[in-house]
């Protein structure tokens, strides 16, 4: 069955907080060097990419994916606009943790999806506000969300309509600075596909 | 009749304004508040001989010269605080009263500026000032109106008028923006002068039978001819003639033609409350009580046309400035500096040249007596002025005076107690701080700026013209000569080592700035929710009720003077609205009606709501509802009060949510505003009851009528007059003045909660036991309920749904029966089968009861394989993964 490409999901690149092996959720870091080199890459492979108009780029309002947005336009000369539907997950007093010692507790907010992480939000919280934001925004095509792991990986289980990823537990949807295409085929069934930057292929299993 | 009501007056017959020749010089027959706004008064102004009016005047210079020293320093405190207030902090003492400010520079050119920025106001005055003035103006206190003499009817009358004319007044005068003037002359200048008036001002409140101009419909762009447009109505409304027929015409005669038309209007008026502070108003320093105060003055600074608009008889004679008396210009020159809030004692001129100082001076009648006073003055003054006198002057010159008593129309509060009229200030005590404030922060900032360390360079080595015209190098530099015993580096550049700053003093501005200053002023954030300090369980709400309690004594202070204000104000209206209806619609009551007639027949008394507790912020109150609301999830019983129409309606106001749609509220208030119908008059005759009781007298006369003449009375007549007269004793002989609905387009049982309610509370009690017109009034609200009551019990008996028909089956265990039994049962309810159907089915049973018992747990099934450890499927209607679908 034929699909097309309507919107890539962008990672943003890598920060020393990724490389810290801390949650990031709010913490706002700027991206190392390797993060920029991942973002000129990213912005290199989508300027040749062909299949698709890019008529925008939406990000998120935290500085590193601000920062791979600002590369990415720079690159197609479009202009980013910031939007707090693309914000990271607010893991609350999780946000700066080791994420090694603190797997079994954030296992638990995963687990139970309702109950909000303490002065952050719950799981639920977060998928019905990246449900709201995609529905509207894959309306149209075209456009270029750069946001956060946890939320590529929440849109993923979105378009799969499953559960199976677990944002912030160490699964990947794709490396840092890695660009996920979202198709659509004729029955108007979401579809995605890692188009550049290494995929993690044990993340999902669909 | 408008809130605004004309003043029954005869007056008008003055000429126009300006004209030497036709001004017209007594004040009886002159427009009032045609021009501008008049303290109106049913009292006549006073005729005086020469000698009387001399002896008022002087006895208004004995007033303004009283305290002479103690009124400056008063004036000058109250003037500093309020230039602290706006942040004009580093004040002087002129020589000649008043402030200057050090290093005042024009601030033009460079020069003058760097002179200006040598010193800073950090104001934190100003700011602690706000906090107050909102804490103690979070809500318009409360009054309440009781009748003078409770056994009394037209009292107990006049006190029920008087609590619907207090809405009127509220809104007329916006309470809240009168109490956070009030509150803030609390913080600045302490004591506050309250003055309520029944005001004329055409001006303001417009002119007996104004209509509103009508507009061209919005769809329309070309009306058809003659559809009046707002010009040609505003024309008429002004008395000016339309554009096509004023070419004609002579400027002049239009400007004379609508100068005496406008001396025929009659302004509208209402009772007016203002507040004013220290520097607007003055009174004998050293009395401690207000009934002791011999006098009262209170100056107003007006434009000086203004001011000929507001005593048009002597408009030609009024000029701008003051009575001329030396002490008060230290006042005039403090209120204009103010409020052209310019720095220092600076006062423009133009305003000097143009504003008239307006004096009305209160007299009680013990200064008559004052020995300045000749005997043949003070014999017509007592005669002519039994209540006191009211002197009012524009200028220098003497406008009119009257007959009235200070005790109807001012009443005077202090934030705190004390004794004397100059007391302490809610922020007096922050104003040293501030200083200190300032200087610290100016030290600090002053130290920052001069102690970037100096740069010494080696003549020989550098272009020093070259360096020193750098613009963008910090510190300056200076030449040095190779000195011997420097190291061969500084022998080039010497940096001098950087001053340290004492390390105290930053941590000791912050203190002052904080902790000091909020324990000092009482503008603690506890005051608002927030705990400082140790952070225990309870702490937060033991720290906020200290900081109310701080504010506790001004805030008792402002209900006592809301509630002196509200009684002056129904004084007001009921000398000087004639007795005439105020009707008016005021948001969240309805339309009120006001019989002032009443007002003026009973005697009332007013005090603040009797529950002294300082108001709730609006966060204490939304915390206070959503506790509730989590309460009554658990008790049923308190859901079911707290949940009620009338009380949800007051939830969601109290959770700020107007537009929350209550089912039942709009009931509540449709039978709220017709509580003000109901209780106008009695019930009604009831038209049905009549009409049958009037056919049933036709009939007994046809009856007697018959036995006269000997006829016969069929029985069918006579069974038909038992059931009318059976009809009759049915039906209530009055009925209420308000019909309820015949079906379900009221919320009769809403509506008839609502009456309850009502007649239950001190309300409906008081009119109970009332007089006879509060009784009638009484029973009117008590049939409404009725009728209310009985169409909600026809409607759910029409709506009740048909009882079932009493069930038909019955049970019975037939496999407990012997087998013939069971059949012949199951026979009965039309189910064939035979014994050994029965006999079959319960041997099978028996050998499975055996096999249970006989064959061990691990023979059976020994085959099945594992249960997959699967989720099981979710029941329908769980919740499913989302999935985003195009």
């Amino acid at each position: 069955m034929a699909k097309t490409l309507v919107g890539l999901l962008q990672r943003h690149g890598d920060t020393e907080a990724n490389e810290a092996n801390v949650f990031r959720s709010r913490l706002d870091p700027p991206l190392n060097n390797e993060g920029i080199k991942q973002a000129e890459a990213a912005a290199k492979s989508i300027a040749k990419m062909k299949g698709m108009k890019i008529k925008k780029i939406v990000s998120s309002p935290m500085l590193r994916a601000l920062q791979t947005a600002d590369i990415i336009s720079e690159e197609l000369g479009l202009k980013t606009v910031q939007d707090r539907g693309l914000i990271s997950w607010n893991l609350g007093f999780l946000t700066g943790m080791d994420k090694d010692k603190y797997k079994d507790v954030l296992d638990l907010y995963i687990d139970n999806p309702k109950v909000p992480v303490p002065d952050g939000e719950s799981l639920d919280d977060l998928e019905t506000r990246l449900e709201e934001f995609m529905d509207e925004e894959l309306r149209t095509e075209g456009t270029i969300y750069v946001t956060h792991n946890s939320n590529c990986v929440t849109i993923e289980n979105l378009i799969r309509g499953n559960k199976d990823g677990r944002p912030e537990s160490g699964e990947k949807s794709v490396e840092p600075g890695g660009t996920i295409g979202i198709y659509v085929d004729d029955n108007g069934t979401y579809s995605t596909e890692v188009l550049f930057g290494v995929e993690d292929k044990a993340a999902f299993v669909s | 009749m408008a809130a605004e009501d004309v003043v029954p007056q005869d007056k008008g017959a003055g000429s126009k304004l300006g004209g030497q020749d036709s001004q017209n010089e007594d004040p009886n027959e002159s427009p009032l508040g045609v021009y501008a706004g008049f303290p109106y008064s049913p009292e006549p102004f006073a005729q005086l001989s020469e000698e009387a009016k001399g002896a008022l005047i002087q006895l208004d210079k004995i007033a303004t010269q009283t305290d002479t020293y103690a009124r400056r320093m008063e004036v000058e405190q109250a003037w500093e605080a309020l230039h602290f207030e706006r942040g004009y902090q580093h004040l002087l003492r002129g020589k000649r009263g008043g402030w200057v400010l050090p290093n005042q520079g024009s601030e033009w050119g460079a020069s003058g500026q760097k002179t200006s920025s040598t010193t800073y106001d950090t104001n934190v005055y100003g700011p602690k000032g706000d906090i107050i003035v909102a804490a103690l103006s979070r809500e318009v206190p409360k009054v309440e109106f009781f009748p003078a003499n409770p056994d009394y009817g037209p009292d107990q009358v006049a006190s029920e008028e008087a609590d619907r004319f207090k809405d009127i007044w509220a809104r007329n005068n916006n309470l809240h923006a009168l109490l956070v003037d009030c509150s803030r002359m609390f913080w600045n200048e302490g004591r506050v002068l309250m003055w309520t008036r029944y005001e004329l001002n055409g001006q303001k409140y417009g002119f007996e039978g104004d209509v509103k101009a009508p507009t061209v419909p919005e769809d329309e762009q070309n009306p058809p001819d003659g559809t009046p447009t707002g010009q040609t109505a505003l024309d008429e409304v002004l008395g000016l003639e339309t554009s096509e027929e004023k070419t004609s015409g002579d400027v002049e005669d239009l400007l004379n033609a609508a100068g005496s038309e406008s001396e025929d209007k009659k302004p509208l008026g209402r009772e007016v409350t203002t507040c004013h502070g220290k520097l607007d108003h003055k009174v004998p320093i050293a009395i401690d009580d207000f009934h002791d105060m011999p006098f009262v003055q209170l100056s107003l600074d007006l434009d000086v046309s203004t001011a000929r608009g507001m005593f048009p008889w002597i408009a030609d004679k009024i000029n701008p400035g003051t009575d001329g008396m030396s002490e008060t210009q230290l006042d005039r020159i403090a209120r204009e500096n103010v409020r052209q809030a310019v720095l220092g004692a600076y006062v423009t001129g133009d305003s000097l040249e143009r504003h008239t100082t307006v004096k009305f001076t209160w007299f009680r009648p013990s200064m008559f007596l004052d020995q300045g006073v000749s005997d043949e003055a003070k014999a017509e003054l007592l005669e002519v002025f039994p209540n006191g006198a009211l002197l009012a002057r524009a200028g220098a010159e003497f406008a009119f005076a009257r007959n009235e008593s200070m005790d109807d129309h001012l009443v005077i509060g202090h934030p705190l107690p004390g004794k004397g009229q100059n007391r302490r200030t809610l922020g007096s005590a922050l104003i040293s701080i501030q200083k200190r404030i300032n200087d610290w922060v100016d030290l600090l900032d002053d130290f920052f700026k001069r102690t970037v360390p100096k740069k010494w360079m080696n003549a020989e080595a550098f272009d020093m013209e070259a360096v020193k015209n750098e613009p963008n190098v910090p510190g300056s530099i200076g030449p040095f000569q190779v000195q011997p015993g420097l190291t061969t580096m500084d022998q080039y550049v010497f940096v001098e080592p950087t001053p340290q700053p004492q390390p105290a003093l930053p941590d000791f501005i912050k203190w002052f700035i904080t902790n000091l200053s909020e324990e000092i002023s009482g503008a603690l954030p506890s005051l608002f929710g927030a705990a400082t300090g140790e952070q225990t369980v309870g702490n937060p709400q033991i720290q906020r009720d200290q900081a109310l309690q701080r504010i506790g004594c001004p805030w008792n202070n402002i209900q006592d003077m809301f509630a002196a204000a509200a009684e002056q104000a129904v004084r007001c209206a009921a000398e000087c609205r004639d007795g005439k209806e105020i009707k008016q619609n005021i948001p969240g009551r309805g339309n009120l009606t006001v019989n002032t007639a009443n007002l003026l027949a009973g005697k009332v008394l007013c005090y603040a709501e009797s529950n002294p507790a300082f108001p709730e912020s609006w966060q204490q109150k939304e915390a206070k509802i959503e506790n509730m609301i989590s309460m009554s999830a658990s008790n049923p019983l308190l859901a079911q009060w707290f949940l009620g129409p009338s009380n949800l309606a007051e939830v969601a106001s109290g959770l700020r949510m107007k537009k929350f749609k209550v089912v039942g509220a709009t009931s509540v208030t449709k039978q709220r505003n017709e509580f003000e119908l109901l209780l106008r008059k009695g019930p009604m005759d009831n038209p049905q009851f009549l009409n049958m009781q009037s056919a049933m007298q036709k009939a007994q006369a046809g009856v007697q009528q018959a036995q006269v003449t000997g006829q016969q009375v069929p029985p069918e007549a006579q069974a038909m007059m038992a059931q009318v007269q059976q009809a009759i004793q049915a039906t209530p002989p009055q009925i209420s003045t308000i019909q309820v609905a015949q079906d379900e387009s009221e919320n009769h049982i809403v509506e008839a909660n609502e009456c309850f309610e009502w007649m239950n509370d001190t309300d409906g009690q008081k009119f109970k036991s009332g007089t006879p017109e509060q009784q009638a009034g009484y029973a009117n609200v008590h049939l409404h309920w009725q009728a209310h009551v009985a169409m909600a019990k026809k409607i759910m008996a029409a709506n009740k749904p048909p009882e079932k028909p009493p069930s038909e089956s019955f049970s019975a265990d037939v496999s407990k029966m012997p087998p013939e039994v069971a059949t012949q049962m199951l026979a009965k309810m039309g189910i064939q089968s035979t014994p050994a159907v029965f006999q079959q089915q319960a041997d099978t049973a028996l050998q499975h009861k055996v096999a249970g018992k006989a064959i061990p747990e691990a023979l059976k099934q020994p085959n099945e394989p594992a249960r997959p450890n699967t989720q099981p499927a979710p029941a329908p209607g769980a919740e499913q993964p989302r999935q985003l679908r195009r």
